[in-house]
């Protein structure tokens, strides 16, 4: 999840990411996309194939991209656990001023 | 069913947490800058929260521990008010402290509550927590707190009555 959140943190691979929401990508139509060189955005890639954000189908000659969904199903459940957290204690929040002794 | 609502903004590394409350404005902001009040429902289940400082003015600081009912707190957190506006909103930084009151923490995250006064006696809060680091999530997620406070610490509290 760390390294998911790192390797995230960059601009330009926050906006790859972006970019194959909408579906697989060649590394051309990501170059297309993003206006980088294509050394840069193959670094980007290979980050993010490291991190296994994004996994990589050989196609011919075309090197086709796409964003794996266990990693970010990981990264929301955890910010989803961070969220229940505040939710039980505004839930005790709510009691406090409901004047109930719940919480006393 | 609590409608609490969740925004995700990975970018920032920032979640953001919305709520509707049965109470005035008033009653819910005292609830957040009174010290019995906050002892009363900050928690987590089954821990006692124990305010040590609480200074709400730009600067003030907001110093408390946290540790098993009946027990010692074990915990300690420190924040410094940046912005207070009565009734309206609070923001403060927040990190890991000690026993007294000591900045133990160089990646201290940001933490905004806005309260919104609706009709009727409701009020929204609004809250903003933004991390400084990804390492930051990461020394919270070891404390527990990640895995929710009824996880973690619930466990932490059986293991504790099974060693009495």
């Amino acid at each position: 999840m760390i390294q998911t959140l790192s390797a995230l943190a960059e601009p330009n691979r926050l906006a790859i990411v972006e970019f194959l929401r909408e579906g697989p990508q060649s590394v051309t139509d990501i170059v297309g996309r993003l206006g980088l060189s294509q050394p840069l955005v193959s670094k980007h890639l290979k980050v993010l194939s490291e991190v296994e954000i994004v996994h990589r189908r050989v196609d011919g000659k075309r090197r086709i991209y796409r964003l794996e969904q266990a990693r970010f199903a990981e990264l929301d459940r955890w910010l989803d656990s961070f969220a229940d957290l505040w939710d039980e204690r505004l839930d005790r929040l709510q009691a406090h001023l409901s004047g109930t002794d719940a919480s006393s | 069913m609590s409608g609490l609502l969740v925004s995700k903004n990975l970018q920032d590394r920032e979640i953001v947490l919305e709520r509707e409350l049965i109470g005035s404005v008033d009653a819910v902001w005292r609830c957040w800058t009174t010290a019995a009040d906050l002892e009363a429902w900050w928690g987590p289940e089954g821990w006692a929260t124990t305010v040590r400082s609480l200074d709400v003015r730009p600067g003030g600081l907001w110093h408390f521990g946290m540790g098993p009912t009946g027990a010692p707190p074990e915990v300690w957190i420190r924040a410094v008010y940046s912005e207070v506006i009565t009734g309206s909103a609070l923001s403060y930084v927040e990190g890991f402290s000690d026993e007294t009151g000591a900045d133990l923490d160089p990646e201290s995250h940001a933490v905004t509550v806005e309260f919104i006064g609706l009709e009727a006696g409701r009020t929204r809060l609004v809250l903003r927590t933004r991390f400084t680091s990804v390492d930051r999530l990461e020394q919270i997620a070891a404390m527990g707190m990640v895995e929710g406070w009824s996880g973690g610490f619930d466990r932490l509290e059986h293991l504790l009555r099974s060693m009495r």
